[in-house]
């Protein structure tokens, strides 16, 4: 202690003689003749007139800096701070021995939004790259990006796919906020050519497995019935199946349709299909920007196993009212957008869709298919407000339904979900968002007639708040955390019978109530000008709370006992630790190798027997007898472009394993069943294969064309006796184009090509005959396969002329879905022959040839 | 689940089409099939032993001949003897007893041709019959579904289930002393999971088609309900059967399975056990 007290003491002594050294030696005058001197042939000069000494580092840049300064007579001291203050240097004078450090550089943040020039809407992932440095950053979900600099003259280059890039000089010495409006391609404003390396391709970006979607490019695409469904499009990237034909619903690399997180506006989505799962919920004209994760899924989501559909809304017109829709065949749009008031701070956008197929129905001459009602409709609205350009609010909504009514029957289900944000920048490095959300999925079924009249509906509602963080730390890693909080409600089914003439008793299943909470860390590092990191981990807990009814079942799932618990009580809890990292290497300027690891967990499911769902289904969570699904992917990918980067091409293989996977034991009973745990089955599963993927970016030619090679498996206890089994999306060979090419300015085609290995299925390999009837013998599960699927659409779209004076703009689109007509079999039923019930054959059910449709799209 | 197929029937209606296909399937080893009944009516018996084949054969099924039968109600046993290739009969009439336990037995079949007999056996309890208070005919001009959808009689139901126990019920029909419902698919089958203690307060039970020529009612015919009271096991094997019926379809089934059997060593099909209650109306048509 005393010593470290007279050290200290030392050291004071020291530091203040140094200073009255200093003031000492400061009398020594230098008379300077000339305004600008190199630092070298300055300090040459003070040495001649004073004979003081000098060290600095051997340094070019040092050397050769120049010190502007008048003619005249200097005190050392005062010329030595001049020096160290234009050079950006330290110094110490000591025993006629002057020092020069260089300091480290001086660091100031440009920060700001990246946004359409015309319309002011977010350009999520847009880049900002310094020119002269090599090295940027990509706006975020936001369009706020963060930029540290070194102050002075830079030259940056703003840039966004399908917009013209633009390249700002800027000057700058202190902290900066600079918002940047890119134009569209296609508006006619003069040319600026972009050299160098543009950060925007997918060789630089820390992040594989991923593939981002513009709701302009799902718009191109053929589609059936020429509804034109977001969903439709991810099915034709590699590594991603079809879960039925026609179906919404998806796989992604092997996983289950109900592992995918939908969100919507951060809102998830419990069920996106209308009309059976043949459209989906997502109005593409509401939609700005998609985004799938097939893996490498961040570590600010979680809660699904597969993947993460990110899908953003529009925010609105900042700078005029427009308005833009489409009459089809299925259904008819109209969205208007604009500014609330006059500062282009507030703006909402509002898009519905509504179907018609019952208007046509109507006109039928068959009595009972004309008091049918059968319809969807959708209705996106959102609202933002700019209090000024450190907090930003949206609100957004989403409501759906679908309702199908006949004279004495109706079934009707839908989604809504709300969403509020609150963007807040902390200081131009630390950006946070703060979502409030609520989602609910809800459908009711009810039959009026006889002594059967019942009502049957179902709920699952969710509360959430997620709070995300993004510190810039440097330009070298960029920090994200935060965290989300969610309470979840499951009423998976309360049926009874109504008024006097019903038969039916109430039967309720018991509602159940989850907790579900997260915490996560991820900081992306750059290595050196090649190598850039991505580690982060999140922390996932999952809480049973009361009200709550758990059924125990013995080892033969027949139950044994019912435990209650009283509201609010916490009854069961998992909690998973879920690293994330990422990899990516450059190898030359336009190619790369990424690898990535991911764990995920999921405490919530679908009671999905089928591959293609329908819209009873129920979502059930993790309980004392239901354990969470826990999956590990490991991917690589090999990076490459050409041409300057308008192709780009990637080859991508996985390996992923899934722990406590949940099937359902044969014939099970799903809906409406109290002990629905006890119809459950767990194993583990595995999947892997390699994506190959080539996507084409020139003007006039766009798409992709993929081929993907994947395996999916299970091995469940008390499933096809305990041995391996194929997934039901296990399809091997999966050949998938979706490209667009443009005749003239007005005319552009398009085409969808897939192909893919039948789809597994389990068919009778033997029959019994049982009074009248055949009792069939199965093979083992999913151990056939249907005939290969194989189909081709068509789509030509032609713009109205455009004329200066007319607002109004059209656009038609025909369709021509199946264009070959090839008979793809949705499914394969065994029929006894009505004329001689000795016979038997095999039958397939197909769905969708030849569809042709037409569509009109207008704007104003 | 009617609301449900209706309203995806309407929307496939326009788009589904069916085609007969040529598909290869191998063919799995031949299994003994047992079609076995004893019921609450004082009658020979029967038990037919055929072989399972493979799907698309397209004759009758092969009969298992010279099996040694019998059944066994925890007092006797009694002989079934072939009356008819395949065919089992029980010596002599008997009425199958609520409450009691029968036991089948069969043997002296090699359906493997290994050389080595098998022994089949299985388990059934009788339960009691249910008592129904009436039935009543109406007819609907326009019900069912697809290609069966037209004009219909009806029949139904006034009955009390019992709050007390777990009820199986199944349902067959006679016209005029004439089983209807010949095909085991034709049966309706129900348990009582949601309507438990109540009174049916007429709901159908049986549905005769007016364009299918066995089922067509004339006035002054004799209708008969047959009630069955099924236990667990058979609702199940029948609940089965009909579902397995609609094969795989990616909308509500998963992947189809064999059905459950209460006949042991691997053989299929069912040795069932169950009590009639039979009532009667006289329809009107005019």
């Amino acid at each position: 202690m005393i010593k470290s007290i007279y050290t200290l003491t030392t050291v004071f002594l020291m530091l203040v003689g140094l200073q009255s050294m200093g003031q000492k030696q400061s009398q020594e005058l230098i008379k300077l003749n000339k305004q600008v001197y190199l630092f070298e042939k300055l300090v040459h000069e003070i040495k001649k007139q004073t004979s003081y000494n000098f060290t600095y580092s051997n340094n070019n840049k040092l050397k050769n800096g120049k010190v502007s300064i008048k003619k005249n007579t200097y005190s050392l001291q005062a010329l030595i701070e001049e020096i160290a203050n234009q050079l950006n240097l330290k110094y110490r004078i000591a025993n006629r021995q002057i020092s020069f450090k260089m300091m480290p550089e001086k660091k100031v943040t440009l920060s700001g939004y990246i946004r359409d020039f015309s319309t002011g809407e977010d350009l999520i992932g847009a880049t900002c790259f310094l020119n002269n440095k090599g090295s940027g950053t990509t706006a975020n979900a936001y369009g706020f990006y963060s930029l540290d600099l070194t102050p002075g003259k830079h030259q940056i280059t703003y840039s966004f796919i399908g917009y013209k890039p633009q390249i700002v000089e800027v000057d700058i010495t202190s902290d900066k906020m600079f918002n940047i409006k890119l134009n569209t391609k296609d508006q006619q404003l003069s040319e600026v050519i972009v050299k160098g390396d543009d950060p925007v391709k997918n060789i630089k970006r820390p992040e594989m497995s991923t593939v981002k979607i513009q709701a302009n490019t799902v718009k191109k695409l053929p589609a059936l019935m020429g509804e034109v469904d977001v969903l439709k499009t991810i099915q034709m990237l590699p590594g991603v199946k079809s879960a039925a034909e026609g179906s919404t619903g998806f796989s992604v690399r092997g996983g289950n349709p109900d592992q995918n997180l939908l969100i919507l506006d951060e809102a998830p989505v419990y069920n996106a299909s209308h009309l059976l799962g043949f459209f989906s919920i997502f109005n593409n004209d509401a939609l700005s920007d998609i985004k799938l994760y097939k893996g490498d899924i961040p570590a600010s989501f979680g809660g699904r196993l597969s993947s993460l559909l990110d899908i953003r809304m529009k925010n609105g017109n900042t700078k005029k009212v427009t308005g833009y829709g489409g009459i089809g065949t299925v259904s008819s749009r109209l969205t208007l957008e604009g500014p609330i008031g006059k500062k282009e701070n507030t703006s909402f956008i509002v898009s519905g869709r509504r179907s018609y197929a019952d208007l046509f129905l109507r006109l039928s001459s068959d009595e009972d298919i004309k008091d049918n009602i059968v319809y969807f409709y959708d209705l996106n609205t959102k609202v933002n407000h700019r209090f000024n350009d450190k907090n930003r609010l949206f609100i957004s909504s989403y409501l759906g339904k679908d309702q199908f009514k006949s004279d004495d029957s109706g079934l009707s289900f839908g989604n809504q979900t709300f969403t509020a944000r609150w963007n807040h920048l902390f200081s131009n490095k630390l950006f946070s968002n703060t979502t409030l959300l609520y989602s609910k999925y809800n459908y009711e079924l009810s039959n009026k007639d006889g002594a059967e009249a019942f009502i049957w509906d179902s709920e699952l509602t969710n509360w959430s708040l997620k709070l995300d963080y993004t510190y810039y730390l440097n330009p070298s890693n960029t920090i994200k955390f935060g965290g989300s909080t969610s309470y979840l409600r499951f009423e998976p089914g309360y049926a009874r019978g109504i008024e006097e003439q019903s038969f039916l008793n109430e039967y309720r299943v018991p509602n159940s109530n989850a907790l579900e909470h997260a915490l996560y860390i991820t900081n992306e590092q750059k290595l050196g000008s090649r190598l850039t990191l991505k580690y982060g981990l999140r922390f996932s807990m999952f809480n049973n709370i009361g009200d709550g009814t758990v059924y125990s079942f013995d080892e033969n799932y027949n139950t044994t006992g019912v435990t209650k618990y009283k509201k609010g009580k916490i009854f069961n809890t998992y909690s998973n630790f879920e690293p994330r990292l990422g990899l990516n290497y450059t190898i030359r300027s336009n190619s790369s190798i990424k690898a990535s690891y991911a764990r995920t967990s999921q405490y919530m499911q679908l009671t999905q027997k089928s591959s293609g769902g329908m819209p009873l289904d129920v979502w059930f969570p993790a309980s004392p007898n239901v354990k969470p699904q826990l999956s590990d992917q490991f991917a690589i990918g090999y990076f490459h472009n050409l041409k300057d980067n308008k192709v780009e091409l990637s080859v991508e293989t996985y390996y992923k394993k899934m722990k406590n996977t949940i099937d359902f034991k044969d014939f099970a009973k799903l809906l409406l069943n109290k002990e629905l745990e006890g119809e459950l089955r767990f194993g583990s599963s595995e999947s892997y294969g390699v994506e190959f993927m080539s996507k084409f970016n020139f003007s006039a030619f766009q798409g992709w064309l993929g081929y993907t090679w994947s395996r999916s498996k299970r091995k469940v206890n008390g499933i096809n006796n305990g041995k391996t089994y194929r997934s039901p999306y296990d399809k091997p060979h999966d050949i998938k184009a979706a490209l667009s090419y443009s005749l003239s300015p007005r005319t552009t085609l398009s085409a969808n090509f897939s192909y893919t290995t039948g789809s597994p299925i389990t068919l009778p390999t033997g029959r019994a005959a049982y009074q009248g009837s055949f009792i069939k013998i199965y093979s083992d599960r999913n151990s056939y396969r249907m005939e290969d699927y194989h189909r081709l659409d068509l789509a030509v779209t032609i713009k109205g002329k455009e004329k200066p004076n007319r607002k109004w703009q059209g656009e038609w689109n025909i369709s021509l879905y199946n264009a070959y007509g090839r008979k793809n079999p949705w499914y394969i039923t065994f029929e006894q022959d009505d004329n001689n019930p000795n016979v038997m054959y095999a039958e397939k059910t197909y769905l969708f040839t030849y569809v042709p449709s037409i569509t009109y799209n207008f704007k104003f | 689940m009617k609301t449900v197929y209706n309203y995806i029937l309407l929307i496939l209606l326009i788009s589904a089409c069916t085609e007969k296909i040529d598909i290869k399937v191998d063919t799995g080893e031949a299994r003994l099939t047992v079609d076995a009944r004893i019921t609450s009516d004082n009658q020979k018996h029967f038990v037919r032993l055929t072989e399972s084949s493979e799907v698309f054969y397209n004759q009758e099924a092969k009969p298992i001949t010279d099996a040694i039968v019998s059944v066994n109600d925890g007092s006797r046993t009694i002989k079934f003897m072939e009356s008819s290739p395949g065919f089992y009969q029980s010596e002599t009439e008997f009425r199958g007893l609520p409450g009691k336990q029968y036991e089948l037995s069969i043997s002296n079949v090699d359906i493997n041709n290994d050389g080595t007999d098998e022994n089949y056996s299985a388990q059934a309890q009788m339960p009691h019959p249910y008592s129904v208070d009436s039935i009543k005919m109406h007819y609907d001009p326009k019900y069912g579904y697809g290609d069966d959808e037209g004009a219909y009689w009806l029949v139904s139901l006034y009955m009390k289930d019992n709050p007390e126990e777990d009820n199986f019920y199944g349902f067959g029909c006679r016209i005029n002393d004439k089983l209807v419902t010949d095909t085991i698919t034709e049966l309706t089958i129900a348990e009582d999971i949601y309507f438990n203690g109540e009174t049916t307060k007429g709901v159908d039970v049986a549905e005769l088609f007016q364009e299918q020529k066995d089922e067509i009612v004339k006035n002054n015919d004799q209708i008969t309900l047959e009630t069955y009271s099924i236990n667990q096991d058979y609702y199940d094997f029948l609940d089965q059967l009909n579902e397995m019926e609609e094969g795989q379809n990616p909308v509500f089934s998963g992947p189809p399975a064999n059905i459950s059997t209460n006949v042991s060593n691997g053989a299929v099909g069912f040795f069932a056990v169950y009590s009639i209650t039979r009532t009667s109306t006289i329809v009107k048509t005019e």
